[in-house]
């Protein structure tokens, strides 16, 4: 497997891993890495890269990520974090004792007090793992035999801004590259048709809190790892198709003569990246195909619409990138990064939240589901969950019907699925009030550790040296959850 | 004192080892050099834990110092570290070459490890002396001695000497001269950022007298596209974007700023006042406007408006940023490492970082800052003569044509005409909704409404009621649900607009919003029709609080019976420019504003009937249509007229002269036209940020882990010691820094330009890590070389233009950068600099390229930025904010790149395709990739096919010929004339086309519509896009993407 993984030709891009590389690891290191002869590296395809790793620091569980990322903060409360004391305390204040202090965003700091509000939607019990969700999440809860909810997460963030930079990139402060392109960087491409790491996009409520291009960006990496967002309408990748009038067979016909001039260039000039170049030009002609087929869900039977509802007809649906998502896996894309907005509930939470959820949750759990009769759920890595969770008091007034919660950092509950975490677990505990965690936390950085991981890279030993130092995506931070892992 | 011999063999044999044979191979040099060998793998390997860092330290041991290195063994006083000339009984030699888990270093967690080769290394230089030398870096350079050569002959200034000495000691040679052509195309692009034209290639080539170089040099040098140029790479270091970088990143007002630095590329400011403005302009003597200008350098960060953030956190990180980036782009320093800790490579500790951001920490800033806030305080009036005098042209010639058309003299139409009023009403109809024939309206495709009025059909509300209408059904409202018409209907202050809707409301005790652009919200941008409370009709346009038009009718409309309802508006900008008609009758107004001043009420969200806000949150006085019902909503692009809106609403209309001005006279209906262009040109003179100091500073704290609400001990404004410690002469403040920054002794400063400028030139610096001149940075691949530039450079007096001139003029720039296979394996990365550089095109040059090729160039300099092509959608599927979700290109499509609005969120596509960084934070150096999205943006951005087809015409123009023709446009994209062969290829090519559009003509018709400049039939269609495929084709070649 791993053979077949690094088998694709080897990093255009030599100026970058000399100049940078070379001092970190030394050049006996460089040429091993390199692993081809010189003239085999000229020839060297760009359409497939190699990544830094010869071979993974540990035996990876998992090939691919699909990341369902949740924008806006979802409610731990309302979903997997049950909490029936609440409901006794039902509108009394927030004691300081457990408040402690936490800092509170500027929308709620100023609130005279902090009603507790109980979760308006009940919970139950699924599955042989006995997992609690609420009766929101109800296909998510007949998946509660699959998946590991995590109710421990914390994070320092208090914003989304912040709070979405820093688990998409290990820190707070943009200019640091996201997951997907320490992937890239780090394991290289696995696909000759289409980009390594893909991002989609959806939206629920209207007016959700806005995402940024930067949260697939490289960073200091080079731009070759960036994300390519997949949209819906024109073009599913910017650029893809070809102009109005201009038919396949004139681009084939074109690309056919522009190699011919390329390469006769290259036998004049002797530079070697010309030969970079002409593979680059057909990789973006399979692309042209590739993308469509891959994005054309026209050859997915009824039963596929059944399984991820009637929402995966409609392009750029949550449920329709969840199915994208499937397909992309399908085709050995490393890194699937999904973002669904609107779950950013200061008021109106109950009205809300059960929108949002008949959005998200059938989609969700379809893609497990049918990553697992399709044979790839074993080496695919799916995570659910948002930047931080929401107080267990109400932003706002509360009543019998009505209330909201504001951001809180303290604790909240995400999922995992699939390639080598254990299955049916609830893992990590929050005290009776839901605000503070109680029992194995897990932070931002300790879950990037664990998804690198699980794709066989040590978190410590991806770096990439800037300015000076070996930076990471986990910063300084992050120890890998070994209790979350088969 | 010279501390640098540096050992050149070494330093060669190092360069290429690792190419080819595995380093383990690699025989020791014969001098083991401290700087070159074996500081960076301590500094890489063990300053972690034994290093500056004294909280991190381990045994007490620290190597970055002598005194460390060398002393005694914490275990056995007997034993030193470092023994010089003995390394069998160095303790360290003991550490690094043991096998023992618990002995050897570094220890197996650091999961860090030395290689043979690299402890071979370390054991030779102790046996010969372990001679130990300051970081080269941070002594100050010194003009090296000018190095000897055999073929002085090959040689053109000192430069040459530096390099061609290092190439025959490996017995190597400079390569021939680069083609003139060539040549000129290498130099045209590294000072102009464009591509020569034909008529200088042709006067160079022609040129056959001495010097002709020189002077094309310094045609260019001297051409106003230089200054645009090293500007756009300025642009990086310093972090200008047009918008605010976080959240919904909205937009601000930096150009002037940007315009600046133009400018003083232009004007060849000596560099030491380019930092000196930029970091203090405002505290020199008497400071000019342009000097305070200057200083938007450090305002250039990203700044915040979320609501909730906590303000100390963000005014910690802008400080931060400006520490960050005067280290990085003046000092190529890596500061930021020690703002949780002391630095882990350099002697730069926490104290230093906090004392360096102490200079930056005296401005009164906000954080957040308010949601519209173009240029959040400290802010300056722009001062722009030429800018303020073309605002006042624009509004005297405005007040002219305005008096003229409100002088218009009616005319009695002639005898006998009547007026088509029903199929007038069909023109300029933008949105038509009957609202009839509504079956089920949750499910949108069976509505039977337009695609736009789906788009916002809200399936969590409650459902619209379809009920009789005046004209077949209508909806009823209940004040909480509405339609959403669609991101439409987007006017401008200088839109004419009509609005036309029956209504039968019900009495309600807040207004009743009819049809809305959404102003609830922030309670600005947007414009409103509503049913007051009281019965009256209401138009309101709305920039602000206080900017804004409100005109209000004096007769009602009555509650429960179906009125017809309009609202006209010429785009004066003046509430006398509102007509309200109901039942077809104009109405007498009240207004109650009439202060919108020219100012922008464009606002991107959904057009919504029967309410005003989307969100369920309404706190305003206005309220969704109670119990109202709504019925044929009409919504046009021009001010329709007394009888058109009579029309509308089935009473007799009256006199049509207003009818017939407006649609049979040619004079007026001209004079209008150059109205509303004008108004669009209409400017207020902006704000831009700037520094300044605060009446009394803020104490500035060490602050733990960096932490803003960690202070620990307080700190004053200094400079680390380590470099060059700050003057006593010197004032504490920014001013101070900058002359520390551009003093004689300073080690830094002048080495990171002019290596920037290498970098620049040559693909690559001769520090291949400009933004780290430590210890973990890479070693100069010519010290001498970057010394004597150094030195030179100041000597020149900072002259920017001249160091580029001896760079360029240099043999070593002059090569040719063909490559024969002995070379390319004896120096793939051409690091001895054999043979001259090749660069491909910045994102930036890319386009301008195509741009200048084609002819569409518009040479325009300076102003706001602008909005080229970019493909649709693409911020709104990110974005949510008021009138900043959807981007509109144009007018000025066609202008240079360092003018494109540079969106921080979400950057320009293209750009970012070609490796542009997004501009977050400074960024010194750009990677190049070859990825196969660069293919498709060449191939399919309608900008390189618009210039492709363009560009077709253009020659067609001017050739007959189609060999001469293709011959033309290979030169203009390559610079050269194509062989035979390419030629053939070609014109292969261009009959294959040619047939299949023959026999597809409809595609050579969509090809040629590509792009918004219409196409010039200069031949018929099938050639135009045979040939429009062709030059695309040239356009593509790795040839065209490189200068």
């Amino acid at each position: 497997m791993e053979d077949q993984m690094y088998s694709l030709g080897c990093q255009m891009n030599r100026r970058h891993f000399f100049s940078k590389l070379s001092v970190g690891i030394g050049g006996a290191a460089l040429a091993s890495l390199l692993g081809c002869s010189q003239s085999g590296r000229e020839q060297a395809a760009a359409s497939a890269f190699r990544g830094l790793l010869a071979a993974p620091h540990i035996a990876p569980k998992a090939r691919r990520v699909i990341y369902l990322f949740q924008s806006g903060g979802p409610s731990q409360l309302e979903l997997f974090d049950y909490k029936p004391d609440l409901a006794r305390l039902r509108g009394e204040d927030l004691p300081s004792s457990v408040r402690m202090g936490q800092r509170l965003t500027g929308m709620t700091a100023y609130q005279k007090s902090f009603p507790l509000a109980p979760s308006i939607y009940p919970f139950r019990q699924w599955g042989n793992s006995g997992a609690w969700i609420s009766s929101l999440l109800p296909h998510t809860g007949a998946i509660a035999d699959e998946i590991c909810v995590v109710r421990s997460m914390y994070t320092q963030a208090i914003n989304h801004d912040p709070a979405i930079t820093f688990f998409q990139t290990g820190s707070q402060q943009p200019g640091r590259p996201s997951i997907g392109a320490w992937l890239s960087y780090g394991l290289g491409s696995s696909n000759e048709n289409l980009p390594t790491f893909c991002v989609l996009l959806s939206r629920g409520l209207q007016r959700p809190q806005p995402i940024y291009s930067r949260l697939w960006g490289s960073g200091f990496l080079a731009a070759l790892h960036q994300g390519v967002q997949f949209r819906t309408g024109g073009d599913p990748v910017l650029y893809l198709n070809d102009p109005p009038g201009l038919h396949t067979t004139n681009r084939r016909r074109m690309l056919e003569h522009l190699n011919q001039l390329n390469q006769l260039h290259y036998e004049s000039s002797g530079h070697s990246e010309i030969q970079s170049r002409i593979a680059q030009y057909e990789m973006a002609y399979r692309m042209q195909t590739s993308v469509p087929e891959v994005t054309d869900l026209s050859d997915e039977p009824d039963s596929t619409f059944e399984l991820y509802g009637e929402d995966a007809r409609t392009p750029g649906s949550y449920a329709a990138n969840c199915l994208l998502a499937r397909r992309l896996a399908e085709r050995d894309v490393r890194f699937i990064q999904l973002y669904h907005m609107g779950w950013d509930q200061h008021g109106d939470l109950p009205h809300d939240i059960a929108l949002q959820c008949k959005d998200t949750d059938q989609a969700s759990a379809a893609l497990v589901i049918d990553l697992k009769q399709r044979g790839l759920l074993d080496d695919t890595l799916v995570i659910w969950g948002g930047e931080f969770g929401r107080t267990n008091y109400s932003q706002g007034t509360l009543t019998e019907t009505n209330y909201g919660r504001d951001h809180h950092p303290r604790c909240f509950s995400i999922w995992m699925a699939g390639g080598g975490i254990k299955q049916g677990l609830t893992y990590g505990a929050t005290d009776d009030l839901g605000y503070n965690i109680v029992d194995n936390p897990v932070h931002v950085h300790d879950l990037q550790a664990t998804i690198l991981h699980l794709l066989g890279i040590d978190h410590e030993r991806l770096t990439y040296k800037h300015q000076g130092r070996r930076y990471r995506l986990t910063d300084v931070h992050g120890h890998v959850v070994n209790d979350l892992l088969v | 004192m010279r501390l640098m011999p540096w050992p050149l063999a070494a330093i060669i044999a190092l360069i290429l080892a690792g190419c080819g044979a595995s380093a383990t191979d690699t025989a020791l040099p014969d001098i083991v050099d401290y700087n070159w060998h074996i500081k960076p793998i301590l500094s890489d390997r063990c300053y972690q834990c034994h290093g500056p860092d004294e909280r991190a330290r381990q045994a007490e041991l620290r190597l970055d110092t002598q005194e460390g290195a060398y002393g005694v063994s914490r275990d056995d006083s007997s034993l030193q570290i470092i023994l010089p000339g003995n390394a069998a009984s160095s303790v360290l030699v003991d550490h690094i070459a043991s096998d023992d888990p618990n002995w050897i270093m570094p220890p197996p967690e650091s999961k860090l490890e030395l290689t043979d080769h690299e402890i071979a290394l370390i054991r030779k230089w102790i046996d010969q002396g372990a001679e130990w030398k300051p970081h080269w870096a941070f002594t100050a350079p010194v003009m090296p001695a000018v190095s000897e050569v055999k073929q002085d002959n090959r040689t053109r200034n000192p430069i040459d000497h530096f390099v061609l000495a290092r190439l025959e000691s490996e017995n190597l040679s400079f390569s021939p001269d680069a083609e003139k052509a060539k040549l000129l195309r290498r130099v045209t692009f590294d000072l102009t950022g464009l591509p020569p034209t034909l008529d200088a290639l042709d006067a160079f080539l022609a040129d056959r007298k001495l010097q002709a170089y020189e002077r094309a040099v310094d045609r260019l040098l001297d051409s106003p596209a230089y200054g645009e140029h090293m500007a756009s790479h300025w642009l990086d270091i310093a972090r200008y974007a047009d918008t605010h970088g976080y959240q919904d990143d909205r937009p601000r007002t930096m150009w002037p700023w940007r315009d600046w630095v133009v400018r003083a590329f232009n004007d060849n400011m000596p560099y030491d006042e380019f930092i000196t403005w930029q970091l203090a302009g405002d505290l020199l003597p008497e400071a000019t406007y342009e000097q305070k200008l200057a200083t938007g350098f450090n305002r250039n960060h990203a700044i915040t408006q979320e609501g909730g953030v906590v303000p100390a956190e963000y005014i910690t990180e802008y400080v931060a940023d400006r520490t960050n980036t005067t280290a990085t782009a003046f000092l190529g320093l890596t500061m930021e490492c020690a703002r949780c800790h002391d630095h882990k490579y350099d002697p730069i500790f926490q104290r230093d970082y906090y004392s360096m951001f102490a200079f930056f920490n005296g401005i009164d800033e906000q954080a957040p800052i308010s949601y519209f806030d173009l240029s959040p305080v400290p802010s300056m009036r722009i001062e722009d003569p030429a800018y303020e005098q073309s605002i006042e042209q624009t509004i005297a010639s405005l007040d002219s044509l305005e008096a003229i058309v409100d002088q218009w003299p009616l005319q009695d139409p002639p005898a006998g005409w009547q007026p088509d009023i029903a199929a007038a009403l069909e023109k300029d109809l933008f949105v038509h909704l009957p609202l009839d024939d509504l079956t089920d309206l949750m499910t949108p495709a069976q509505t039977g409404l337009p695609a736009y009025a789906n788009t916002g059909l809200e399936t969590d509300l409650p459902a619209l009621e379809v009920v009789p209408g005046h004209l077949g059904q209508a909806l009823a409202f209940d004040g909480v649900n509405f339609l959403n018409l669609g991101e439409e209907a987007d006017f401008e202050w200088y839109s004419r607009f009509s609005l036309g809707v029956w209504v039968w409301p019900r009495t309600q005790e807040k207004d009743a919003a009819l049809l809305s652009k959404r102003i609830g919200e922030q309670r600005r941008r947007g414009y409103d029709f509503t049913r007051t409370s009281d019965g009256y009709l209401r138009l309101r346009l709305v920039q602000d609080e206080e900017q804004r038009i409100a005109v209000t009718s004096t007769v009602r409309v009555p509650p429960e019976t179906w009125t017809h309802v309009a609202a006209t508006y010429d785009g004066s900008s003046r509430a006398s420019g509102v007509s309200l008609y109901i039942n077809g009758r104009l109405s007498p107004v009240r207004v109650e504003n009439d202060q919108l001043n020219r100012t922008s009420i464009l606002n991107g969200n959904g057009l919504l009937a029967g309410n005003f806000t989307p969100r369920k949150k309404k706190r305003d006085d206005l309220t969704g249509l109670i119990g109202g019902r709504l019925d044929d909503i009409r919504v046009y692009t021009r001010t329709l007229t007394d009888v058109e809106v009579a029309h509308l609403a089935g009473t007799a209309p009256g006199e049509p002269h207003t009818f017939y001005r407006d649609h049979h006279n040619d004079d007026y209906n001209q004079v209008l036209f150059e109205l509303d262009s004008l108004r669009q040109e209409v400017r207020t003179i902006p704000f831009v940020m700037i520094m300044e100091e605060m009446e009394s500073p803020r104490t500035t704290f060490v602050l733990d882990r960096g932490a803003y609400d960690a202070p620990v001990d307080s700190v004053g404004p200094d400079t680390p010691a380590a470099i060059l410690s700050f003057p006593d002469e010197l004032p504490r403040n920014r001013l101070g820094l900058a002359q520390w920054l551009v003093h004689e002794d300073n080690p830094l400063t002048a080495r990171v330009a002019v290596n920037r400028y290498w970098q620049m030139l040559f693909g690559e610096g001769l520090v291949h890590t400009p933004e780290d001149f430590g210890s973990q940075g890479a070693l100069p691949s010519n010290p001498e070389l970057l010394d004597y530039l150094a030195v030179r450079y100041r000597e020149l007096g900072w002259d920017t233009k001249a160091i580029l001139k001896e760079i360029v003029t240099s043999a070593t720039y002059r090569q040719s950068n063909e490559v024969t296979p002995a070379l390319q394996a004896r120096d793939p990365e051409n690091m001895l600099l054999a043979r001259g550089p090749r660069v491909r095109l910045s994102a930036e040059m890319m386009r301008d390229n195509a741009l200048v090729a084609s002819g569409l160039l518009d040479p325009t300099m300076y102003g706001e930025p602008v909005r080229p092509y970019q493909p649709a959608g693409l911020w709104k599927a990110l974005a949510n904010q008021v009138g900043e979700n959807r981007y509109r290109p144009g007018p000025n499509l066609h202008r240079r790149s360092v003018y494109t609005y540079w969106k921080r969120t979400i950057p320009p596509p293209a750009m970012l395709t070609f490796d542009a960084p997004d501009r977050t934070i400074c960024t010194v150096e750009r990677e190049p990739t070859a990825t196969p999205l660069q293919s498709l943006v060449l191939m399919n951005d309608p900008q390189y096919v618009e210039a492709a087809r363009v560009m077709a015409s253009r020659l067609s123009a001017t050739h007959d010929d189609d060999e001469e023709l293709i011959a033309s446009a290979f030169r203009l994209l390559t610079s050269r004339y194509p062989t035979r062969s390419e030629t053939n290829i070609l014109e292969d090519l261009m009959d294959e086309q040619q047939q299949h559009f023959a026999e597809f003509p409809e595609r050579a018709t969509q090809l040629l519509s590509t792009g918004h400049v219409p196409t010039r039939w200069v031949r018929d269609r099938t050639d135009m896009a045979a040939l429009t495929v062709v030059i695309s084709t040239i356009m593509n070649l790795d040839e065209a993407q490189h200068r």
